[in-house]
């Protein structure tokens, strides 16, 4: 897989997306087999390739009860990422969540919460990023949001990963379709 | 990121998250107070007994309310979509051992300086003339307990009966422990010499240690999938 390169992986419910998605961030260790991710081995250097990827859950992480500022504050204490005075409310602003900063994330829509998960992943440089379902639950606004948001990966040099049943900007213009079907991975050509 | 950065980050979340809902503390002290007034009541106005077993009882308190704090330990971490947003963090998982067990140990000690002088007033104990003592055994008592209970709590978070399992697991695990907390808190509000508490000290301490290195090196197998 190409660095800087979005890559959309389709398949039928349960035939394995998230699974790879899982393996692929190191959360899920694989049954059998190998691989490497951004250059560094699946098994014994989980630690290295966590500080190179993020991933976002079609649930997100976010905790209802801390305000969409100290979600974030607490994402970059957690990563190690620098956040100089004004980055976090920048990061806000180019979210369109300025004005929600101080609220708690439990009174947030749906699209409010992805487009605060996505954020989150904005914090600290990555060399690829993997997204379980980003337009899960989205209108056109928040898919928009999305789309907009895996344009800054790209242009930033990152590789991204879709895994999606809905088509969007994003999936139409990916550079390579992968679909999984019977436990195989089989291209499908550039986009969906 | 230091892992003692990562610590307090995690420390610093949960105990923001408890202060804002009380989710826990309240369950906590509503149920600790019901145990308290429940064995108070049931053992009746028998002052010598009640302060014969009255280290007993508070430990017990201790002990259930302890387990209903464990079992909501890792609750926001399972409506924030489970432990991957920590896992996926770089740097040592341990950190999330720690940080948990830190806030577990804080929300503990907290109550018990409720738990403490209720208990007092309920069995006519002479808390405060051993305060300093007291203080030492509720503190080894609790390490003891958190450190093993938030390592079952993080083993069994996925298991569709771990309400079940986890006092089911834990208890036997805390015989130790409890043993020392309420034989050294009993013979402190006896009014022995400190001497005498000095064997049970050390075997909290001893458990404290152990398990404190032991849950500690495991608790990454413990989490992995």
């Amino acid at each position: 897989m190409a660095a800087g390169s979005s890559v959309v992986l389709t398949g039928a419910n349960g035939s394995g997306k998230t699974t790879l998605l899982r393996i692929v961030s190191t959360l899920l260790r694989p049954s059998s087999g190998t691989g490497a991710i951004c250059g560094l081995p699946l098994d014994g250097a989980a630690d290295r390739i966590r500080g190179r990827v993020g991933y976002i859950s079609s649930r997100g992480t976010l905790y209802d009860d801390l305000t969409a500022s100290e979600n974030l504050r607490f994402a970059a204490r957690l990563t190690g990422a620098s956040t100089p005075d004004g980055r976090i409310e920048d990061l806000l602003a180019s979210a369109g969540l300025s004005r929600a900063q101080n609220q708690r994330v439990r009174t947030f829509s749906t699209g409010m919460r992805r487009r605060l998960s996505l954020t989150a992943l904005l914090l600290r440089p990555l060399e690829l990023v993997l997204m379980d379902e980003p337009y899960a639950g989205l209108d056109t606004e928040g898919m928009a949001m999305v789309d907009h948001m895996v344009r800054e990966f790209l242009n930033a040099g990152t590789t991204v990963i879709i895994a999606s049943h809905q088509d969007g900007e994003a999936t139409r213009q990916a550079t390579d379709a992968y679909r999984i079907e019977g436990g195989q991975l089989m291209p499908v050509g550039a986009g969906i | 990121m230091s892992m003692t950065g990562r610590v307090a980050a995690i420390v610093w979340k949960d105990l923001l998250i408890e202060v804002r809902t009380k989710a826990s503390f309240h369950s906590m002290l509503f149920f600790a107070a019901l145990v308290l007034f429940v064995f108070s009541f049931a053992i009746g106005p028998d002052v010598p007994l009640l302060k014969r077993i009255a280290a007993g009882l508070l430990w017990i308190a201790i002990i259930f309310t302890g387990i209903l704090s464990l079992s909501r330990t890792y609750q926001a971490e399972e409506a924030a979509g489970g432990l991957e947003g920590l896992r996926m963090a770089p740097g040592d998982p341990r950190a999330i051992y720690l940080g948990k067990l830190f806030g577990n140990i804080a929300l503990l000690l907290a109550m018990e300086m409720i738990l403490f002088p209720a208990s007092a007033v309920l069995f006519q104990l002479e808390i405060a003339r051993h305060a300093l003592p007291l203080a030492g055994i509720a503190i080894l008592g609790t390490v003891g307990f958190s450190v093993v209970g938030t390592f079952y709590a993080a083993l069994t978070l996925n298991l569709r009966a771990r309400e079940i399992l986890l006092p089911l697991l834990l208890i036997p695990a805390l015989i130790p422990p409890l043993l020392g907390a309420v034989n050294s808190t009993q013979l402190i509000l006896d009014g022995n010499p400190l001497g005498e508490v000095v064997v049970w000290v050390r075997l909290m301490v001893a458990y404290d240690v152990t398990f404190f290195v032991v849950c500690t090196w495991i608790f990454p197998i413990a989490v992995e999938e």
